[in-house]
């Protein structure tokens, strides 16, 4: 037990313990220590993953809790519902050029901070996270074998029509459905692997929309839309 | 819009999407490029921003969604099952010295994407978010009014603070308290919360005794204070 009176540290200790570590970094290039900069990006990595995988703890567990007051589709509907306000996101993200669709959603995964694979053909690109630094991190956590997280139980739209279904992962589905069902197109389509969590899901954004297989839209009770020639 | 056929990235520009920017910033220090290095900091930053952001609000929708659906009550369990989960990070608080514990919370905070003041007196430490990056970026970018409407807790109540229309994320403040006091009586950290939640900054108070913790944090919660000295 540490008696009073006792200071721990000093003034500036204080101040450099208060500073974000972004700012650390310019601080310690300016001064010229590099070694300092690396130690501080390894400083910040560490912040942020803490914070990212406390989040996604305490996601799993809130959408745990409505599954079991309120059933799976409370949670279809709570998922809905908060990804719906991503609206002015979405049309942001539509607009862009097909290049510009891939540099945002890498660096959108790159923030789950996991590596991310981005390849390229003549109609799509494909953009996976290596391991999956979301739902994967989860899985690979056990905290699914454990029964600390739920699973969807039954088949339906939002498990990609797979059963015992990792409970976060639902909201790929709706990430998919969503922009369907406002914008006609979604923003990119996901193929999900056979084994959830252990082989990467798969990001396809296609060059031209009208490319975009039906399966896609079938898997989840839509149509595919009519070729737009304005594309 | 670019016609089938036409590639929009190299090879070799396609790897580099993917790889983690902690690792492009050891790349660029290694490689003496100052700038560069600055430049994928800012990148690293804004790339946790924006997942930190994602993260909060959906948080804050499905915790909206609980109260308008079953009530504060709800809330209130959903949170505490949630929040007991991270008993095992409480353990390690506990297992340091109140000079550590605040190194790790000055540390959350930072994760948080905001600075963070420390200030250290004879008793205790304060660490505070001036402006908060968990709940109060939410609120000051109007969240909690339409159209997004995350829902207020409108009752006075525990985890309110016993505050009237409390933002329905701030909430979890008062649960990690709660969690803490009832493993071993004793809280980690205790919270001021301010007359405006998000406008001024809450201040988290670690004494150097925990016996020292004044009476009022305890109380708030309908707990008594541990007797004095009593196996910590």
């Amino acid at each position: 037990m540490a008696e009073t009176k006792k200071r721990y540290f000093t003034e500036s200790e204080l101040k450099e313990m208060g500073a974000e570590s972004v700012k650390l970094i310019e601080k310690a290039i300016d001064a010229g220590d590099l070694e300092k900069a690396k130690k501080l990006a390894h400083r910040m990595y560490s912040e942020y993953l803490s914070t990212h995988n406390i989040f996604w703890d305490w996601l799993i567990s809130t959408l745990g809790f409505i599954q079991e007051e309120l059933g799976d589709e409370a949670v279809y509907r709570s998922m809905y519902r908060a990804f719906e306000s991503l609206t002015a996101l979405a049309d942001a993200y539509r607009n862009q050029d097909a290049g510009q669709k891939a540099k945002l959603l890498a660096a959108g995964f790159r923030g789950h901070l996991t590596p991310v694979v981005v390849e390229e053909d003549d109609e799509k690109f494909t953009i996976m996270m290596t391991p999956c630094g979301s739902g994967g991190r989860a899985i690979a956590s056990k905290g699914y074998e454990t029964g600390k997280f739920a699973k969807i139980k039954k088949p339906q739209k939002m498990t990609f029509g797979k059963k015992d279904f990792p409970i976060y992962c639902a909201h790929c589905a709706l990430q998919d459905i969503i922009p369907m069902e406002t914008g006609g197109y979604p923003l990119w389509v996901m193929e999900d692997p056979e084994n959830v969590g252990v082989e990467p899901c798969k990001f396809y954004i296609y060059k031209n929309p009208d490319d975009i297989p039906a399966r896609f839209y079938e898997r989840f009770g839509l149509k595919k839309p009519a070729p737009k020639s304005t594309k | 819009m670019p016609g089938k056929k036409n590639r929009f990235f190299t090879k070799s520009e396609l790897k580099q999407m993917g790889v983690e920017t902690v690792d492009l910033i050891q790349q660029a220090v290694d490689a003496g490029k100052q700038e560069e290095t600055k430049k994928l900091a800012r990148r690293m930053y804004r790339e946790a921003f924006f997942q930190h952001e994602s993260y909060r609000d959906w948080i804050t929708s499905l915790l909206s969604y609980i109260y308008r659906n079953n009530g504060d009550k709800a809330v209130y369990e959903a949170l505490h099952e949630a929040f007991k989960q991270l008993s095992p990070v409480m353990d390690t608080y506990r297992s340091v010295d109140v000079g550590r514990q605040t190194q790790m919370l000055a540390a959350g905070f930072r994760g948080h994407l905001s600075s963070v003041v420390v200030e250290e007196d004879d008793d205790k430490f304060t660490v505070m978010m001036p402006l908060c990056g968990s709940a109060g970026r939410s609120i000051s970018n109007n969240s909690y009014e339409k159209p997004t409407n995350f829902a207020k807790i409108k009752n006075p109540q525990e985890i309110t603070f016993g505050k009237r229309d409390f933002p329905v994320y701030c909430a979890h403040c008062a649960m990690e308290e709660i969690i803490a006091m009832g493993k071993t009586g004793y809280p980690i950290w205790v919270i001021d919360i301010p007359e405006k939640v998000g406008v001024q900054p809450c201040k988290y108070h670690i004494y150097k005794d925990p016996d020292k913790v004044p009476s009022k944090y305890y109380k708030r919660h309908g707990l008594k204070e541990p007797a004095l000295k009593k196996s910590k």
